[in-house]
This record gives C-alpha cells, sequence and structure tokens, in this order.
C-alpha cells in the first residue's frame, strides 16, 4: 500500500519570484534539520562570496573549487555549532579564513606556486582595456600575488584583508580570532615587508 | 639622506598620512630617485590590490561543484533526515497514547468531583506521569542466547604464494576467525557462502576479525577483492583499512590499503566507506582514492568510464564455483584443477576468464573446459579428488617450460620453505633473485644458475638445490627458462 503523502507545513524556500522567502535563522535551521532544498539555498546564496574570499586571499583558482567545496562541507558540519552571535557572513567568512590558512601551510609545503596569469579576466572593464595595458596589468597583479607568496600565512591573510577586502582591524580580529593588538602587530610587519620587496624587487621599472 | 619606509607611500596613498607629512613626503620623492622609483611601484601594486577588490568573483562550475556537495554531504544528510523522520515519528507514535491517558485523567476528576466528595489529598487534574504497577506476572526465564554459528568456507583459488597462517595454503584449509591469509606474489580465493569470496591480491595480508552469519569483519594490509552476491539476512559486512573501514551495502568491490592510502572500486553495488565521523558511500561503477592524509570529508567517488568498467569488473572477477553447499559438502563435492601456462597467458574456464599464467582452482565433479592461449582441451574433475586434475599447455608457438616451473614453484613450495628458513634466522628478511633453469627434451633439469642473486645467498643456494634436485618435467622441448623468484 502507497504511504499517504505528509504535508509539509514548512514555508517554501523561495517566493514565487524566485527570490528568498525565509530569513537566516530559518535557513539554517532547516539545514540543520537535514532538508536538502535549505542547504542547496545556502550554497546557492553564498557560493560566490566563498569563491570571491578564497580567490582574493590566494590568487589561484587552480584548487578553487576544491576550496569552496572544502568551506560548504565544513560550513554543513559546523552549522549546529553556529550560534548566531556573528553574521552568517562573517562566520563563513572565518571558515574561508582558516580553509585558506590551511592551502596556503601545506602549499608553503609543496610545489611553487600557480602563475596568476587569469586573475585579471574576471575585472568587469577588463574587455575595453587596450591589450598592451591589459599585459602590464597583468605582469603586475603577477608581481604581487608573488610577492605575498613570500608572506607568512597569518601575515598574508590579515594583509589581504586590509590591504584588498578593505576591512578594519577589528573586523580583522573577529574573523582570525585573534586579540586587535595582535593582528595590528601581523598587519604593520605584514605592510612593512610586503612594500619593501615591492619598492626592491629587480628588474621592475 | 634617510629614504623613506615603503609603506609610507601606501599611506600616503591611501590618505592616512597628514598633511604636512604628505608635503614632506612629496617633497622628498623630487629629491630622491630610489624613493621616487619606490613610490611608483607601490602605486602600481596599489592600484592591481584595488583591481583585485573590484573583480567580481570567479565563475566555476557550480553546477557541478554543487553536485560535488551532494555527495560530500549525502550521508549526514541522511542520516539527519531519518534523526528528524525519527523525532517526528516518536511524537505520532506518542500522540494517541497522551490523548488517552489526558482522557483517563479527566474522567476520574470528573467522577471525584460528582460524587461531592472532598479527598484530603488533593486529585491532580492531569495523569501522574509514573505508569501504574502491573500486576505481579512471573518474569519470564530469559531466551537463551545462542552462539552465532561460524562461516563455512572453502579455498576455491590459489596462484603463486599463499599462506594461511603459518602454513603454505592447500585447498583443503578452511577459515577461521582469527586466521590471517598472506600473499607474496600470488593471490588466493576463499568461498564462504552463496556468490560470496574474496580474493587476496599479491602482497597483501588480511585477518579475518570477525567470520560468522552475524558479522564478517576483514583487517586489510594491501588489497582485497570482495564479492558478495547473496549476504545472510542482517549479516554486517566490513573492510577495515587502518583506521578507516568500508561497509558494504551491495555486492562486488575491491579495497586497496596501503600505509594508510585507500582505494576502493565498486563494480556493483554500493559500499560505504567510513573514516572517523564522516562517511561516504560509493555506488557502482565508481571508485574513491583517499590518501593518508586526506579526510574522506571533503572527497567525491570518481566514475569508472565504461570501457574500463568492464576491465575493472574483469580484473575483479573472484573464482569461486556456481552453487554452495556448505564448505564441508563443497569438498565432498568438488576438486582441484591445476592449469600449468605460461605467465601472460590468458585461462578460461568454461567459458569465464580466470586468471593469466599457472592456478589452481576448484571446480565442481565434471568436465570443463580450459583454454589457455591458443589451446583449449576438457578436463575431466573426480568427485572429492586428492590429486588436482591437470592441464598443460603444449602450444607449440608458446615454449610449455615456463608454464611448467610456474607450476613446480607452486606445487613446492620451494619459495615459502627456503624464505621462512632464513627469517627465522633474521625476521624480516626477503627479496628476490633470477635464476636460469635448463630443461633436456626428457623433462630432466640439466642446470640451474643464478643469473641475479639476492641478498641472501643462503636462501640462493636453497633455493638452487631445490629446483635441481626436486624438480620433474613430463617430456617436451629443450629450453631454457628465466625466473625471478620472490621470497
Amino acid at each position: 500500500m502507497l504511504k499517504p503523502m505528509r504535508r509539509d507545513s514548512r514555508p517554501p524556500l523561495d517566493a514565487p519570484d524566485g527570490s528568498a522567502q525565509v530569513g537566516e535563522a530559518e535557513l539554517i535551521r532547516r539545514c540543520i534539520a537535514g532538508e536538502r532544498a535549505a542547504f542547496e539555498r545556502f550554497y546557492r546564496d553564498h557560493r560566490r562570496q566563498v569563491a570571491g574570499n578564497l580567490y582574493r586571499v590566494l590568487g589561484d583558482r587552480g584548487e578553487l573549487d576544491d576550496l569552496v567545496q572544502e568551506v560548504f562541507v565544513i560550513a554543513f558540519r559546523g552549522m549546529e555549532r553556529f550560534r548566531g552571535d556573528a553574521k552568517l557572513s562573517t562566520w563563513l567568512y572565518r571558515i574561508c579564513v582558516n580553509v585558506a590558512l590551511g592551502r596556503l601551510r601545506s602549499k608553503s609545503r609543496r610545489a611553487p606556486p600557480v602563475p596568476y596569469g587569469d586573475l585579471l579576466e574576471e575585472t568587469v572593464d577588463e574587455a575595453q582595456v587596450a591589450p598592451d595595458l591589459k599585459l602590464e596589468r597583468r605582469e603586475e597583479l603577477q608581481r604581487v600575488y608573488r610577492t605575498l607568496e613570500h608572506l607568512a600565512p597569518k601575515k598574508r591573510i590579515v594583509f589581504v584583508l586590509h590591504e584588498i577586502q578593505g576591512l578594519d582591524i577589528k573586523e580583522i580580529a573577529d574573523i582570525v580570532r585573534a586579540p586587535l593588538v595582535t593582528v595590528r602587530t601581523r598587519l604593520h610587519y605584514a605592510r612593512k615587508e610586503f612594500y619593501k620587496r615591492i619598492a626592491e624587487e629587480e628588474g621592475t621599472p | 639622506m634617510k629614504h623613506i619606509a615603503p609603506e609610507r607611500w601606501a599611506d600616503l596613498e591611501a590618505g592616512k598620512v597628514s598633511e604636512p607629512d604628505a608635503v614632506r613626503l612629496r617633497a622628498h620623492a623630487d629629491g630622491c630617485t630610489d624613493c621616487s622609483r619606490a613610490r611608483d611601484r607601490v602605486t602600481r601594486a596599489r592600484s592591481a590590490l584595488a583591481r583585485v577588490r573590484d573583480a567580481g568573483p570567479p565563475s566555476l562550475g557550480w553546477d557541478l561543484l554543487g553536485a560535488r556537495l551532494y555527495w560530500s554531504t549525502s550521508s549526514e544528510m541522511r542520516r539527519r533526515e531519518r534523526e528528524r523522520d525519527g523525532r517526528r515519528g516518536w511524537v505520532r507514535r506518542a500522540a494517541p497514547v497522551l490523548a488517552v491517558g489526558l482522557a483517563v485523567a479527566s474522567g476520574v476528576a470528573a467522577v471525584v468531583l460528582a460524587a461531592g466528595h472532598r479527598p484530603e489529598h488533593p486529585v491532580p487534574l492531569v495523569a501522574p506521569t509514573v505508569p501504574p504497577v502491573l500486576a505481579a506476572a512471573p518474569t519470564p526465564a530469559p531466551a537463551p542466547v545462542l552462539p552465532v554459528p561460524p562461516l563455512e568456507s572453502a579455498v576455491t583459488f590459489i596462484q603463486g604464494e599463499a599462506k594461511i597462517g603459518a602454513e603454505k595454503a592447500v585447498a583443503s584449509q578452511s577459515i577461521h576467525v582469527g586466521d590471517v591469509i598472506q600473499t607474496g606474489r600470488g593471490k588466493i580465493g576463499v568461498q564462504f557462502g552463496d556468490r560470496s569470496a574474496v580474493l587476496v591480491e599479491p602482497e597483501s595480508a588480511v585477518e579475518f576479525v570477525a567470520f560468522d552469519a552475524d558479522n564478517v569483519v576483514l583487517k586489510v594490509a594491501g588489497a582485497v577483492t570482495v564479492e558478495l552476491e547473496k549476504r545472510h539476512e542482517g549479516q554486517h559486512f566490513a573492510v577495515l583499512a587502518g583506521d578507516r573501514s568500508v561497509e558494504v551495502r551491495g555486492t562486488i568491490f575491491r579495497v586497496a590499503h596501503h600505509e594508510g592510502d585507500l582505494d576502493v572500486a565498486v563494480t556493483r553495488g554500493k559500499v560505504a566507506v567510513i573514516d572517523g565521523h564522516d562517511e561516504l558511500e560509493v555506488p557502482a561503477p565508481m571508485h574513491l582514492s583517499l590518501a593518508a592524509s586526506m579526510h574522506l570529508g571533503t572527497m567525491v567517488p570518481a566514475p569508472v568510464l565504461a570501457a574500463a568498467s568492464r576491465e575493472l569488473a574483469e580484473g575483479m572477477h573472484v573464482p569461486m564455483v556456481p552453487v554452495w553447499p556448505g564448505g564441508d559438502a563443497l569438498r565432498e563435492s568438488s576438486a582441484m584443477l591445476s592449469v600449468t601456462a605460461p605467465a601472460k597467458t590468458r585461462v578460461v574456464v568454461d567459458g569465464r576468464p580466470v586468471a593469466t599464467g599457472s592456478f589452481v582452482l576448484r571446480a565442481l565433479a565434471g568436465r570443463h573446459l580450459v583454454e589457455a592461449g591458443a589451446q583449449s582441451r576438457w578436463v575431466d574433475v573426480e568427485r572429492g579428488a586428492a590429486t588436482p586434475a591437470s592441464f598443460v599447455t603444449t602450444d607449440r608457438n608458446v615454449s610449455e617450460r615456463p608454464g611448467q616451473v610456474d607450476g613446480q614453484l607452486l606445487a613446492h613450495g620451494v619459495v615459502n620453505q627456503c624464505g621462512d628458513s632464513a627469517r627465522k634466522l633474521s625476521p624480516g628478511s626477503g627479496g628476490d633473485m633470477r635464476v636460469e633453469i635448463g630443461i633436456n627434451a626428457d623433462g630432466s633439469v640439466d642446470f640451474v644458475t643464478v643469473v641475479r642473486p639476492s641478498t641472501e645467498p643462503e636462501v640462493d643456494r636453497c633455493i638452487v638445490d631445490f629446483i635441481r634436485d626436486r624438480f620433474t618435467f613430463p617430456a617436451g622441448t629443450k629450453a631454457t627458462v628465466q625466473k625471478i623468484i620472490h621470497y
């Protein structure tokens, strides 16, 4: 005998126009309960943010797919511990940072970094830029990420969050879960080291 | 003149420098070539950083990534769903009981009030949560716990060097809990039920941690292929590979475990790979490679392409007999079939590829068609025969002698004997040597020469003496055969 269908009293995740109909807290609650559609929604809402965060820190899309997957798997497993005292985006940012840190640490023990040739292809106005300028920009970007490779992972994270993402010290301290003074010190030395290398690099005009 | 620290140029760009300082810095750059160059470089780097900030996130294969994520989380998602449904089910089941309880309690209250009786102790309006004690009934005697019967088994295939426990594997043996099967350059197949068998691959060790009708647990170092067509009702079957385990949900799979690295391939049904709290299902036709340092949480099984799947399925064929009357009954109703063929010759028995080279296979009594290379012949297997029925290739284009040497090495267990005596003196020793064996047309051994010695001269001498003194071959062609012998 067929089992009668159970009517689901929960509100649908999406409104008819495709926009989100449930709030963050409800979405998280449903993810924890094992509702696949909720987790898919969570993935759809945050995948670009996660990819962007990782991409900016690492400047390398070689393993980006794997790392984005890792972030979401960690998020899925850790949702039960998400208490809602931080914003969901901050919590996710924190996971991205930890995954990127792990990647940077293992990378420093492994092969040299891949070239960052594809980084600029993502910019919006890149199509209108003259080829020689495009090449120049690409080389400059490669130089920047090559220089970042010399920074210790923790310093690099703080540097990227501050100099690229534009976050202030307090926000960074919240993400990396370190005291303000520690973040400030790391940032001080990271900037000093980075700009010194940039200023002194051989072969640049 | 003291130069300006490069990060100060970044501060200047960012507007974090006071106006007097900015004027001073610019003036310094105008008069200092080094600092002017440093400022330009820092400015360009900052522009590059700003472009990274403004760039949109990279476009990835979102759907594919979503599918991978689905795989990574599927097991856990199902567990949560089950838990959720379990809780709902409990509420549904408990609801009628609670309703009856409430009805009874309100009925009692109504009767008390109607009688106008004021009890000394107020009657609670809600039924007590402690259930009434049932009339004393004789406690039933606990049901006797029946011991779980051990599984019966029979060796169905031997190729090359294999041991069960400390002894060289022979076809008459069966497996018991705690037994360890070890292979050198060989394989061994053990059947333990209807269409259920395990094939231990070369250079592997398998311990039978549990082996009964409720539980079959194998601990593997190396590789095993398992075929489980019919499992006992509720029987748990798991392969332990280091800290991880592979639990069987279906039928045919291979587990390779080498120093923590795990490789699981499934050709039919599905298995679940368990690593700590993580669990991942690998369905057919897929495989999963998991290095020792990797976490299961981030992995997804990879599909096996159709052609590779056929190849894999053939490579994962576990030799077994088609009916299972029980271990002892099978030994009585079958016998071993010895096939001697050159090392790379594919041998097909009754239309089914079995292996390449020489081996011993259990076959039911009756006539069997054996095909080796270009040669085929019917071989009669007698019920319960102590001596294996024999098939030896005599292909004119392919010398029969290499296959015969393999057969002799297998029959005498020379490698095990010589290797074991060396290991008694120095445990853990092992190696390989290359020998050249001259065989006369009448089948006698003409000479045995060590082409490349191993590190143990005693073992080399033992093996050479053994071959010279004990090996006999049927009359055939005069040939010289080179063999690498591993011990």
